[in-house]
Parts: C-alpha cells; sequence; structure tokens
C-alpha cells in the first residue's frame, strides 16, 4: 500500500500467475498451439504409410472454393482441392467434379463424391460402356453369399449382384478371392488396412466405417443359424 | 462453457475428416517428378460415369493396386494403357495435353488421395 498499488504485495504476483493460467487456459480451449499435420501440408502416404510433406490447400472460403449443387451438396474446386497445381497452364481445361456430379443422385455428406453410385448406375443417370473390344463379353453373377462368422455382429450379405453390374469375375477371383465358400477368413483388420473388400471400399466404394451395409443380415431372422 | 467446448471439437473433428480431393483420385508419381513433370492425377469419378470397373481393370490390364501400375510414356506412345481411349479419337489424344494428365502439385506421393479418412489410428 506504501507504493499506492491497492494490492498487497504478496497478492500481486498471484495476480500475475492468475492471468497467465487464464490465458493459458484460453489457448487450450480455442485449440492454439494444436498442430494438425494435415493443415500443416503433411499427409498420410499409402505407399510408405508415414506423414509426408504435402503442398496444403489454401484456407478454404466457400464462396470462393466450393461450387454448390442446388441441392445442398458442394464439391471443391480442382485449383483447391490440395492435389491440383493452380500454375499449370491446362488446368482449366479439366472438368470440375460438381459439373459432372451435381446431375448425379446422392446425398450430402454421403461418402463416395456425395454421389450414390449404384442408383446412379441402376436409375440411369450414367450409362457407362462396359466393354471396349467389341468380342468382348462381361460375365455377370447375382447370388447373393452371406458370411455368418461375424462374432457379435450381424451377419455379412455380399450381393455378388450389385458387384457384376461394375466388375469383371476377373478383378476379384482368384485374387484376392478364391472361387470358393469359406476359403478366406476375412477380418475387418485386413479390410481396413485396404486387403480384400478393402481394396476398393474406402477409396473407390463406400468406405468400411459404413458398418451395416455390409453387415446386415440379423442373426436367427429367416435363417437357421 | 460446455457448449464452447463442445462446438470446438465438433469443428477440429470436421476439419480432421474433410477430405479435400475427390474420392478416389489416384496420383501417379513413381517418375514424373523425377523426369520433370508434374504428378499425373487420374480421377475415377469422371471415369466411372462413362466406362465401367472391368474395362479398365479386366481389358485394359489396370492392376486394382495403389503403385502397382508401373506405367510409361513409351507404353502409351505404343497404344497401351490410357492410351487404348487417350487416342485423339475415342477421348483427346495425348499429343499437346501433358497438362491434362501432369496436372499435381509436386511433393505429392503416389497414392489414393481422396480415400475415406477418419481420425483413427490407421488411415482408412
Amino acid at each position: 500500500m506504501a507504493d499506492g498499488s491497492p494490492w498487497p504485495a504478496r497478492w500481486r504476483r498471484w495476480k500475475l500467475r492468475f492471468a497467465l493460467l487464464a490465458i493459458a487456459l484460453a489457448m487450450v480451449v480455442t485449440g492454439w498451439g494444436h498442430v494438425d499435420l494435415n493443415a500443416q501440408g503433411y499427409r498420410r502416404g499409402d505407399v510408405s504409410g508415414e506423414m509426408v510433406p504435402f503442398a496444403p490447400a489454401r484456407p478454404l472460403k466457400p464462396k470462393r472454393d466450393l461450387i454448390r449443387g442446388k441441392d445442398g451438396r458442394f464439391w471443391r474446386r480442382l485449383v483447391n482441392d490440395g492435389l491440383h497445381d493452380k500454375y499449370n497452364p491446362d488446368v482449366g481445361k479439366l472438368r470440375e467434379p460438381a459439373q459432372t456430379l451435381s446431375k448425379l443422385p446422392g446425398k450430402r455428406d454421403e461418402i463416395g463424391n456425395n454421389v450414390d453410385w449404384v442408383a446412379a448406375l441402376r436409375r440411369g443417370y450414367i450409362m457407362p460402356k462396359d466393354r471396349l473390344k467389341p468380342g468382348d463379353k462381361p460375365e455377370t453373377r447375382s447370388t447373393d453369399i452371406i458370411m455368418p462368422r461375424t462374432a457379435a455382429m450381424p451377419m455379412v450379405r455380399f450381393p455378388h449382384g450389385a458387384h457384376s453390374e461394375w466388375l469383371d469375375c476377373s478383378n476379384c477371383h482368384d485374387q484376392p478371392f478364391k472361387k470358393e465358400a469359406g476359403a478366406h477368413r476375412i477380418n475387418m483388420e485386413d479390410i481396413l488396412a485396404g486387403e480384400f473388400c478393402g481394396r476398393c471400399h474406402g477409396s473407390v466404394a463406400f468406405p468400411a466405417t459404413d458398418c451395416l451395409r455390409c453387415h446386415s443380415v440379423e442373426r436367427n431372422v429367416g435363417t437357421a443359424n | 462453457m460446455k457448449r464452447v467446448l463442445l462446438a470446438v471439437v465438433a469443428l477440429a473433428l470436421i476439419s480432421a475428416v474433410a477430405a479435400h480431393a475427390e474420392y478416389g483420385d489416384v496420383v501417379l508419381n513413381d517418375r514424373s517428378e523425377a523426369a520433370g513433370m508434374r504428378p499425373v492425377i487420374f480421377p475415377h469419378w469422371y471415369h466411372r460415369t462413362v466406362y465401367k470397373c472391368r474395362v479398365c481393370h479386366a481389358e485394359l490390364g489396370f492392376k486394382m493396386e495403389v503403385g502397382a501400375n508401373r506405367i510409361s510414356m513409351s507404353d502409351l506412345y505404343y497404344g497401351r494403357f490410357c492410351a487404348e481411349c487417350h487416342n485423339g479419337k475415342t477421348a483427346w489424344g495425348i499429343e499437346g495435353n501433358c497438362g491434362r494428365c501432369h496436372s499435381g502439385m509436386t511433393g505429392v506421393p503416389t497414392g489414393v488421395h481422396g480415400r475415406h479418412r477418419t481420425t483413427g489410428p490407421g488411415y482408412w
């Protein structure tokens, strides 16, 4: 009090400490100092599996960077997707994803370009050719396979039909799948690491984190298992 | 305070999950950058609207595994792989259109980039 301050001398130190603590708390709450490797320009390389430096996308400005469809779905512009080089003189010749994908059925946040590709094919929004060489004859199969050994999860139904609309038998048989029911013991770890179903599901088809789309058959319902 | 915290956590999750590239975008950079070209970007999303998977992966011989297809420009000049369609008749030809494929930023590694990502320990 002798120096004119309203605070006792021993409180003054505590006041500073409280202020620092409050600032630190605020930093934690607002996420300051958190290093997001993805935002810092690092991505996980798919071949090495390690984080590798990667050209970062600019901060997102919705009006500049996104193209919105009429139904609320949106797609990034190519020049800001973190892959395309905006200084490439030919980048303007490329088709924007929104140009094609906004015309296809799908929901916002649906993994896979916001497009339900099977519905797009079945309902005739797209008519992809199934052969290049005139003599080539696509093979199809429509049987379902039920995989019952799924522990506590519902059983897995594998529909040959939906797959052979897109694929050839030789794409899956005999690598990675043998043409024999029960030949493989497939587990989720292998799938999530990119083997078996994970070859496509997670990169071009719906991801394996969408559990119930495969684990779709309840036990004791219609089957004697 | 709880609401603010919740909002912060939700924002962090959203920004971590949001993938920038389109689903199924494949980058081929085994040789491009070493040879002084931009990496190649292959957009699955466009190609699957005009051809089914089996056309490229069964008829044209593209393996369904990241990094397994070692494609060189001399393959293309002989009309193999991409050049079975990109020949100036079925689709635009490779002559004078380098930048349409070689369009990636430098430093991007080979791999599927627009893949599904969660905040889990791996990269699925």
